[in-house]
């Protein structure tokens, strides 16, 4: 017949509506950086570079010294290359990972051995401190701004300059060359002005663009058609090939645009555009999509952030902030790009065989079909019962009310206060406890009280725990503690409740006014 | 016809094979099979509710039936003829029939004086010289050696030897109260229960119930000089509900409000358990064929047949369940508890039954059943909240208490409101959970429901959910949830609650939902979700409805009525305050709170209920057509005929002051004296009436009275000639009426029918069948209203300045504005409110 004595019904947990809004591919992608890998520097980070080379190390530039970490070991403490006299700016490698350029306070340009740190060429033309320093796409020369609002060229096999650019009018503070050619670079200065150099034309500017700010950093689409560049709380979006036009700009900052990324790679499966991102002063990174130029994501850091860098497997995603911080964090799931570079895999040597050592040695065979022939034994599977749950089930209300609680998730405390409730237990749960045992019940009042969708019960809760506990109130002092705690909870609950019904109260004639204004027109 | 009412409330018995179930069920009594379930079979005869079935002691194939109308009747049950009747005098409540002296002993709730214990014997047909009399008609037992009988009462539980009459009975006393009791076969054991849970079990008493009269004493109680040996035990937290020995005497069964079966073996003390059964224990048989089963009655209308060898229960039938306490009876706030599935559309359920309709109820734990009409049988049960049937931990009043509710006491969750789609694919319910509040609060929870998957026959069917839960919203409305329509062509409900200023209602619609991964082969799931939110003026909004074609929403908003476009969200018109009798007209309290409303289709007519009114609307003109003053407890609207019925309570006092109107309509109950009888026992209203209204008047076409029943809840039922071939003979259409289903509070129903209408209403049970009226008397008759029933403005003319002078201003508003407080049709004529008006201008202070 239908309706047997059934098993024992687990008790049903309550499950709410997602608290969060939306979410969307890319939040999900951009929220699986985590684990971040927080290093403290001399300094400020004031530049992270990425080799594009497998292992894809980082250079991180802070203070007097540039730190070359290993991509594959953020967190362990890299080879550092301090050979600078004063403040070292621009720490970058070649594109093959050997090399590593760095300016410097003192205006000296110098390359380093990536590997033994030494160092192999010393550039001695800036008089000026030197902000910028980049190689060039052949390998064989540097690009360096300096302060001395000048640009320079060097040959890197002979260690001589090879050209020098002059036009810009204050602090060159950054450069990028372009991907489509060698000789192509564009730099920016304070001077609100980006230049475009072709440097088998000499020393004069190809294209002039007005960013409007000083210009903080340049970076290339990886086309080579388009370039963007910050400075000020915004950022300027240029199509080069048609003649330097402004394409868009972007102002989602509240401070300064200190450094802007482009990966290809980044985002989520579905997305193809690029991805761009930008880090500010206001200490918040933002991510772009470079289709209609939208803010797709958004993270914040607790301090202004100074520079950032995202390897080219986009595996890892590098922060420096002005505090001195250098935050690293690795994607969960980090996609595997073919044909991308990545590390080699290991050939196995030998086929292991499946022993006790291994889990599924115990559960070989789980999935392997019955035969026709085969008897099958047929056994019932237990449910089964969350610690909680067994108590109740043998009607013992306090241990599952104390077995709810050590959970420490909320709603199944909660729907074990309703079911007893309904079955009429909960004095009996709440009654009989010694100060060990109110603890942890007090504890979940404290954290709970206050959150909307709980308070009701819990304060339904708090009630007649008060009502039962009132006589014995100062035995304990921790207990008083708690009910303490419970008591400035509340307290401040209500102030905010006050607050926002005085809010309410300033808003409601302005709302009115607005609706009456809009009817009236 | 009649159909539900308790099966498990009152004792009854396996067969002599044990292949059947006998169980009283009101005024018959009910055969099932043992093996499916299935009813098989009834007994009809008695006049009055049967307490006690039991099978004669000489013949398996004949038992005994006592009744409350004052007979106990033999019956040959495989034949259903009545074989014997004896004519006891008085209402019997339990009885025992002792085998070999021929005698039976009946505890009889005696019409006047104190209920007893009587002596009859069965093959004279005469009665004992002496009775014992007890404090109240409690259960009998009797040995399975015959030679010692037993009752409880109260403190006391008496013994006494078996014979030509009844002796100083031993009385062993307990500071409890007793519950029930239960003797062992070779008389070595005797078992009491008591209130706290107790089991007493004396060993070896045999020998203290005295043998014979002693000369020179009364047949008085005699305490026992030596108490006999007493072992007690304890493990029922409340009071224990049954006791029954097994039959070589080496268990002991018991249960109670807990739903679990306990075995004691007496040796040892040990205990074994049978656990969640689903219900308080309230009885515990024997089956005469196989030792190991036994026959277990439950307090919600189940009847179990447990086998102890395998520790199973072998079969289950479900009468209908009771109507819980949180609700109130019989169908909870504005009927909200009760919905009928249509026969059309009861495919949709899976079953191959309903063919009249398939009532769907709720019950204690939050379970839906969904019940037969025309077969009075059970189909289905719903859990809407999972959970164990436990009871309550917290003391409960009593065992008789729960016993009439059905369930478990306590504030357990319970659907409160419930409709379905109109082609009973969708299932809408709303349930409220008690929260851990101090104060009774509650938290309501709506869910939508698609029926399950359809399944060809009923005994396929038969393991299944009916409806699988689709979309689950906690809270819908910040406190109450007032009520729940569906709408008629949509998949579009409505919910109105709320309390206090954020008052408002809910338009759900159906939509699809595309799951988040974009793989294209999975179907789109459709879900529920919250179209809109609107609200009137801050008013308590109390009930909804739509029309027949879905175009318009009426959402009653306190005491007005407002029509709402349900697609745009649009406030399309609002209905005056309807309020009847010139009292209620002037004071500005007058309009009462609506509770139902209701279209009634094919005309242009809205009816609306409330506690103190009855109005129909004309939504052509937008103005109130007509008002009675009645309390209507429920209102039904008949889609075939376009015809409006009414549930009207008598109130006690009414029924005595109408005492020439009760006996004129009250054709059944019999001479008047016996009415006064019953309202004298029942101060409380004892009847209803059951008016139904031809809407484009007062005046009512038919009339009904139910008898014995506080409150009733009506709905029409589909008549299956309007449903398949519509009206086709014009004739019957324009004078016809639906089945009028009628469910009590005790959930026992009738299905009411026109006189002459081959509906399918049995004609041999009267006692539903709509008689015929005259139509103004029968208003008289009904209400005792003297005045003219078409004309609920007419004696406005003279009342109205007379009592306004009188009345002060309230809420700091002049005086004069009472004096227009009321809708424009009854306001007299400007000539005649001139006077007063400029009266009450002048007039400074009253």
């Amino acid at each position: 017949m239908e309706y047997e004595p059934n098993d024992y019904q687990k008790l049903q947990i309550r499950r709410y509506a997602p608290r969060s809004i939306r979410e969307t591919a890319e939040g999900k992608y951009w929220r699986h950086f985590k684990t971040p890998i927080v290093s403290k520097q001399f300094g400020a980070v004031s530049h992270i570079d990425f080799c594009q080379q497998y292992p894809f190390d980082l250079a991180v530039t802070a203070s007097t010294r540039v730190i070359l970490y290993n991509g594959r070991a953020p967190n362990v403490v890299g080879r550092t290359i301090s050979r600078f006299k004063d403040v070292a700016y621009s720490g970058c490698f070649r594109s093959d990972g050997r090399l590593v350029v760095a300016g410097g306070q003192d205006g000296i340009v110098q390359v380093f051995d990536a590997n033994s740190r030494s160092v192999l060429r010393q550039f001695k033309a800036h008089k000026r401190p030197t902000r910028v320093a980049r190689f060039g796409a052949d390998k064989l020369h540097v690009l360096s701004g300096s302060d001395d609002v000048t640009a320079r060229w060097w040959d890197v096999s002979s260690g001589t300059q090879v050209l020098r650019l002059d036009g810009h009018r204050d602090y060159v503070r950054a450069a990028a060359g372009s991907p489509n050619s060698p000789d192509v670079w564009a730099t920016g200065a304070y001077d609100h002005c980006v230049k475009l150099w072709d440097l088998r034309a000499g020393n004069s500017a190809i294209l002039g663009l007005d960013h409007g700010a000083p210009v903080e950093d340049v970076v290339f689409f990886p086309t080579g058609a388009l370039a963007v560049t910050a400075g000020g709380n915004y950022l300027c979006v240029w199509d080069i090939l048609g003649g330097g036009r402004l394409l868009k700009r972007l102002d989602n900052f509240q401070k300064t645009v200190t450094c802007i990324r482009l990966s290809p790679l980044a985002g989520p499966e579905s997305a193809a555009a690029p991805r761009m991102l930008a880090g500010s002063l206001d200490g918040h990174v933002k991510i772009f999509e470079l289709d209609s130029f939208r803010v797709t994501h958004a993270s914040k850091y607790p301090a202004p952030v100074m520079s950032l860098g995202l390897s080219p497997d986009c595996r890892l995603l590098a922060v420096g902030l002005a505090d001195g911080t250098l935050s690293v964090r690795k994607h969960a799931r980090p996609k595997v790009v073919p044909g991308a570079p990545g590390l080699p895999k290991p050939e196995r040597k030998y086929q292991r065989r499946l022993t006790a050592a291994n889990y599924r040695y115990f559960i070989r065979g789980q999935s392997s079909r019955a035969a026709a022939t085969d008897f099958r034994v047929l056994r019932q599977r237990q449910a089964r019962l969350q610690p909680y749950d067994k108590l109740l089930r043998r009607f013992r209300y306090r241990e599952a009310l104390d077995a709810a609680l050590a959970t420490r998730q909320p709603q199944v405390v909660v729907s074990l206060l309703e079911e007893l409730a309904a079955r009429g237990g909960l004095v009996a749960a709440l009654a009989g406890r010694n100060a060990e045992g109110l603890r942890p019940l007090l504890r979940h009042l404290v954290k709970y009280i206050g959150e909307p969708r709980y308070t009701k019960l819990l304060s339904n809760v708090g009630h007649r725990l008060l009502d039962t506990y009132a006589e014995v109130v100062g035995a304990s002092p921790a207990v008083d503690r708690l009910l303490r705690a419970l008591h400035n909870r509340i307290a401040e609950e209500l102030g905010v409740m006050g607050q926002l019904a005085q809010l309410a109260g300033v808003l409601e004639p302005l709302l009115a006014a607005s609706l009456a204004a809009g009817a009236g027109i | 016809m009649v159909g539900g009412g308790s099966i498990s409330k009152r004792s009854g018995t396996l067969s002599g094979d044990g292949k059947l179930i006998l169980c009283p069920c009101g005024q018959l009594v009910s055969i099932y099979s043992a093996v499916t379930g299935s009813r098989v079979g009834v007994l009809a005869g008695h006049t009055d509710e049967v307490t006690c079935v039991m099978l004669d002691p000489e013949d398996d194939d004949q038992v005994y039936t006592s009744s409350l109308d004052t007979t106990v009747r033999l019956w040959d049950y495989r034949a259903g003829s009545e074989l014997r009747r004896l004519e006891v005098r008085e209402p019997v409540k339990y009885m025992v029939v002792q085998k070999e002296l021929g005698v039976a002993y009946f505890s009889v709730q005696a019409r006047e004086g104190s209920p007893r214990v009587m002596l009859y014997n069965v093959r004279t047909g005469k009665f004992s010289g002496t009775a014992l009399k007890t404090r109240s008609a409690r259960p009998l037992a009797l040995s399975g050696m015959g030679t010692l009988a037993a009752t409880i009462d109260r403190h006391s539980l008496f013994v006494w030897r078996t014979g030509v009459d009844i002796y100083q009975p031993l009385n062993l006393h307990h500071t409890k109260p007793y519950t029930c009791l239960a003797i062992s076969a070779d008389n070595s054991l005797i078992a009491a229960g008591d209130m706290s849970g107790r089991i007493l079990i004396w060993r070896s008493f045999e020998h203290s119930v005295p043998s014979a009269l002693r000369q020179g004493e009364h047949s008085g109680k005699a305490h026992p000089t030596q108490q006999p040996p007493l072992t007690t035990v304890h493990w029922h937290a409340h009071p224990v509900g049954a006791l029954t020995f097994s039959q070589d005497g080496t268990y002991l069964l018991s249960g109670g409000e807990e739903g679990v079966l306990v075995f004691w073996h007496l040796e040892t003390n040990r205990r074994s358990f049978l656990p969640r059964l689903g219900g308080p224990i309230l009885g515990l048989h024997p089956s005469p064929a196989d030792p190991a089963k036994y026959l277990v009655r439950m307090a919600g209308n189940i009847i179990r047949v447990v086998n102890t060898a395998t520790m199973k229960v072998e079969t289950t039938v479900l009468g209908i369940k009771m109507a819980p306490e949180a609700l109130a009876p019989p169908a909870g706030i504005n009927g909200g508890g009760v919905a009928v599935l249509a026969a059309g559309s009861a495919a949709a359920l899976g079953g191959g039954g309903g063919s009249g309709g398939i009532l769907a109820l709720s019950c204690n734990n939050a379970e839906l059943q969904f019940y037969d009409i025309v077969r009075d049988q059970h189909l289905k049960l719903l859990q809407v909240v999972p959970r164990n049937a436990v009871s309550s931990s917290e003391p409960t009043t009593s065992l008789v208490a729960s016993s009439c509710g059905g369930g478990f006491s306590g504030p357990a969750p319970v659907v409160v409101l419930l409709t379905f789609s109109p082609d009973g694919s969708v299932l809408a319910t709303v349930d409220v959970r008690p929260d851990a509040g101090a104060y009774g609060s509650t938290e309501a929870c709506l869910k939508f429901w698609d029926s399950a998957a359809l399944v060809k026959s009923t005994s396929q069917c038969i393991t299944g959910a009916p409806f699988k839960l689709n979309t689950r919203v906690d809270e819908p409305h910040r406190d109450v949830v007032t009520s729940l329509v569906y709408h008629p062509c949509r998949h579009m409900a409505v919910t109105t609650g709320g309390s206090g200023l954020d008052s408002e209602f809910k338009v759900w619609i159906r939509e699809e939902q595309r799951p988040e991964t974009t793989a294209a082969a999975t179907p789109a799931l459709m879900r529920w979700r919250c179209r809109s939110i609107s609200g009137y003026k801050s008013l308590p909004m109390t009930a909804a409805a739509f029309s027949s074609d879905g175009s318009v929403l009426a959402v009653a908003a306190a005491a007005r009525v407002t029509l709402w476009d349900a697609e745009s969200n649009t406030l399309v018109a609002i209905l005056p305050a309807a309020a009847a009798g010139p009292a209620a007209v002037v004071g500005p309290t007058a309009a009462t709170p609506l509770t139902q409303l209701q279209f009634i289709p094919g005309t242009p007519f809205l009816a609306s209920s409330s506690t103190t009114c009855l109005a129909v609307y004309n939504l052509l003109t937008v103005t109130l057509h007509w008002c009675l003053p009645l309390h209507a407890m429920s209102i039904s609207a008949d889609a075939a005929y376009g015809l409006l019925a009414v549930a009207i309570p008598v109130i006690a006092e009414e029924a005595n002051q109408q005492q020439q109107g009760a006996a004129l309509a009250v054709a059944t109950a019999g001479p008047a004296k016996g009415m006064t009888a019953a309202v004298h026992q029942r101060p409380q209203a004892a009847s209803c009436h059951v008016v139904v209204f031809d809407p484009r008047d007062s005046t009512p076409r038919y009339h009904c009275h139910v008898p014995g029943a506080a409150r009733v809840h009506i709905t029409h039922l589909q008549a299956p000639a309007a449903a398949a071939g519509g009206t086709s003979g014009s004739g019957e259409g324009a004078d016809g009426c639906s089945p009028l289903l009628i469910l009590r509070d005790n959930r026992q129903y009738s299905l009411a029918a026109a006189p002459g209408s081959r509906a399918l209403v049995n004609p041999a049970t009267s006692q539903g069948a709509l008689e015929r009226v005259p139509a103004v008397s029968a208003l008289e008759a009904a209400f005792g209203r003297p005045d003219k029933a078409g004309g609920s403005a007419a004696p406005m003319d003279t009342d109205v300045p007379a009592s306004a002078a009188t009345v002060p201003g309230v809420g700091g508003r002049p005086r004069w504005a009472d004096l227009f407080d009321a809708p424009s049709h009854v306001l007299p004529p400007p000539a005649v409110l001139a006077n007063s008006f400029l009266k009450l201008l002048t007039c400074t202070d009253v």
